[in-house]
């Protein structure tokens, strides 16, 4: 296997690990949204934070995958539309799964090892 | 509705038009991670930030959102601001009058004719602490209104009248703009009168003798009585009146005989009678 077929399995699964952190950071965030466990600014500011957090993993997913530009922009652009953003997630961890189980990764609930 | 939709879609459509900004400027490079994700984030928070200026902005507000719309143009009518520096209690209840007529798809002035019987209700209620002039001025309004409500429909004449409760849907056409721009102009009067009036701030006028203005108003009533008949004039001069059971020109014609009666007397004792009949 070459050095750039591994970095680029490295940053499928490293993307792979932020984006699983992410969906369960936004699930756990509605559910406290409901529960108007914070006030709406906080909750916001959160919100934020976690999109611009699944955009790093969206990115590094797409490198590894081998995507186009246009489709990064493509799938960061969906990282802020609610609820299509958990479909393009799990869409791109579905496909990052795959990749990196046909390399000889060890692909778990939460992400990859080699 | 539109705002609402705008505020629940602002952080997609900002990451879209930062995402086409993005596309267009780099499309022939093939950028770093790490700088494609800062140059979305910023683009995306200055989309954003634009976005947010544009429809806080009080003319895009006036285009999409309908509510904001018509606060703003209440607001601008100088009879509401009276209201709302003099009287904000009553602001409320107009804003709320018109609020109500305007989300059924009415004009302003639709709404403000709609209000007319609220209007004219409250106008009457502050004349007592107005100088005479105002007084005269209200009463020569009331009267060219009823004028106007008798050409057009007597029932609404009559209603107006006995305090029945209004059909407000047939106000609009019962008024020429003419009209309406002197009630405002009077009401406004009135409320800025009444409020000197409370604050003691009006010149001393010479006072009615109260005893003479009783006669005046038994000679007028009794004038009533001649042409329209006994019990319209004890109708008419009576402020405890109950429901008249028809619509009659009669009631209307006695109301305005009575007001332009009492027009023609001395200044200080029309306004004291004008004052008690409409009062």
């Amino acid at each position: 296997m070459s050095a750039d077929e591994q970095e680029l399995e490295g940053l499928a699964a490293h993307g792979q690990k932020i984006v699983i952190r992410c969906i369960v950071l936004t699930f756990i965030l509605r559910a406290a949204e409901r529960a108007q466990a914070l006030p709406d600014f906080v909750f916001q500011g959160l919100f934020v934070c976690v999109m611009i957090y699944s955009l790093v993993g969206v990115v590094r997913i797409c490198s590894g995958l081998g995507e186009s530009q246009n489709k990064k922009i493509l799938f960061m652009v969906l990282a802020f539309f609610p609820l299509v953003n958990l479909v393009a997630l799990v869409y791109l961890s579905v496909r990052a799964s795959r990749m990196l189980r046909n390399a000889g990764w060890t692909v778990g609930l939460f992400g990859a090892r080699p | 509705m539109i705002l609402l939709a705008l505020q629940l879609l602002f952080a997609p459509v900002a990451a879209s038009i930062a995402g086409v900004a993005l596309w267009a400027l780099y499309r022939h490079e093939r950028m770093e991670d790490g700088q494609l994700v800062r140059t979305f984030v910023f683009f995306a928070v200055m989309v954003g930030m634009a976005l947010y200026a544009a429809i806080s902005s009080d003319s895009v507000r006036r285009r999409i959102d309908p509510q904001f719309r018509m606060i703003s143009e209440i607001d601008a009518h100088p009879l509401y601001d009276t209201f709302q520096r003099l009287s904000p209690d009553e602001a409320k209840l107009l804003e709320e009058l018109l609020t109500k007529e305007m989300s059924r798809g009415a004009t302003l002035s639709e709404a403000m004719l709609r209000a007319r019987a609220w209007l004219t209700a409250a106008g009457n209620h502050r004349i007592g602490f107005t100088d005479q002039t105002t007084r005269l001025n209200w009463g020569r309004v009331a009267v060219d209104s009823l004028k106007e409500l008798r050409s057009r429909d007597t029932l609404l004449c009559q209603q107006m009248i006995s305090g029945q409760k209004v059909d407000t849907q047939s106000l609009p056409q019962a008024f020429t703009e003419k009209n309406t721009a002197a009630f405002h102009s009077a009401l406004i009067a009135v409320y800025e009168a009444a409020d000197k009036g409370m604050r003691h701030e009006l010149p001393r006028e010479q006072a009615a003798d109260f005893n003479a203005t009783a006669l005046e108003f038994r000679s007028i009533k009794a004038g009533l009585e001649r042409e329209f008949g006994a019990d319209i004039a004890s109708f008419i001069s009576s402020r405890e009146r109950q429901d008249w059971p028809a619509a009659e020109e009669r009631l209307c014609s006695a109301r305005i005989a009575q007001l332009e009666a009492m027009l023609t007397r001395p200044k200080a004792t029309a306004a004291l009678l004008i004052d008690s009949a409409l009062r």
